[in-house]
């Protein structure tokens, strides 16, 4: 599925894409649809916040997928290359070597509340923690692929 | 204040009812909301402001999904009422899923509170 990326016109697809995934997911249980369709969400929202069209395409593109074992969605839109993407990385390495992504959530939370200012870097814990997805990235230039996969138990 | 007030961006609605002996804010709906801080925090803000001292009920139960920017107004919002001294109690719906993780952390933080309580429906 393709979607526009680097503009906020196209914002309101974002309940057509959760209630796709939903659909794709629909032999799956509920709680595994609805975590799916907040994963891709925010992967999206964040695409389109913050990337760029692929190559030879006019957006992004996020692709859902299920075997026996597995549920895999991923994202991918161009980027340049720069702090960002280095920050992104920086961020996915300490919800991995975190214990548990709840503390890190919560953690989030609590900054929120003390720091009035505080907004933001919230989604890829939200994944982690709520969605219960392994959430992974990889950067080609100029490529970027979020990949979050959850297995089904 | 008295009466009933809505907010509304895109899919997200609030409404606000006084009731005389306290203020029922009712979430409904869906937020994607991408600049909190243009609409949704000012509207917060100023309500919290013209909460102090009440009594307010926060109901979530039909607040159908929220976006992780949504999040921080959220809790902007409820430790503005407890600084304002309101008499806080949040209600959210135990058996939607997203709704059951993010108030369990939202217990935690109201432990931290003085005047908001968390409830099940």
């Amino acid at each position: 599925m393709d979607f526009p990326v680097g503009c906020s016109d196209d914002w309101q697809r974002l309940d057509e894409i959760r209630r796709l995934v939903r659909d794709t997911l629909c032999a799956h249980p509920a709680e595994l649809q609805n975590a799916a369709a907040m994963t891709a969400s925010e992967l999206v929202e964040n695409a389109m916040k913050y990337g760029e069209p692929l190559p030879q395409r006019d957006g992004g593109r996020l692709t859902v997928s299920a075997d026996d074992s597995t549920i895999t969605i991923t994202v991918e839109n161009a980027a340049a290359a720069g702090e960002r993407i280095a920050t992104l990385e920086r961020s996915i390495e300490r919800i991995h070597a975190a214990k548990a992504p709840e503390e890190l959530y919560l953690a989030r939370l609590q900054e929120f509340g003390e720091d009035s200012e505080a907004s933001g870097q919230l989604g890829l814990l939200r994944i982690a923690f709520e969605g219960r997805f392994d959430i992974r990235c990889a950067y080609s230039e100029p490529v970027l692929t979020m990949t979050a996969k959850r297995v089904i138990s | 204040m008295s009466g009933v007030e809505l907010f509304s961006e895109q899919a997200l609605s609030i409404e606000v009812c006084d009731t005389g002996a306290g203020v029922r804010v009712t979430w409904r709906g869906k937020s994607d909301i991408r600049e909190p801080d243009n609409k949704l925090i000012p509207f917060l803000d100023q309500l919290a402001e013209r909460l102090k001292n009440r009594k307010v009920t926060i109901d979530f139960r039909r607040f159908e999904y929220m976006n992780s920017a949504t999040v921080s107004p959220i809790i902007r919002f409820v430790r503005r009422l407890d600084r304002n001294a309101a008499s806080t109690v949040l209600v959210y719906d135990p058996l939607i899923d997203w709704q059951r993780v993010n108030f369990l952390c939202m217990k935690t933080i109201a432990r931290t509170l003085a005047h908001v309580e968390v409830l099940t429906s």
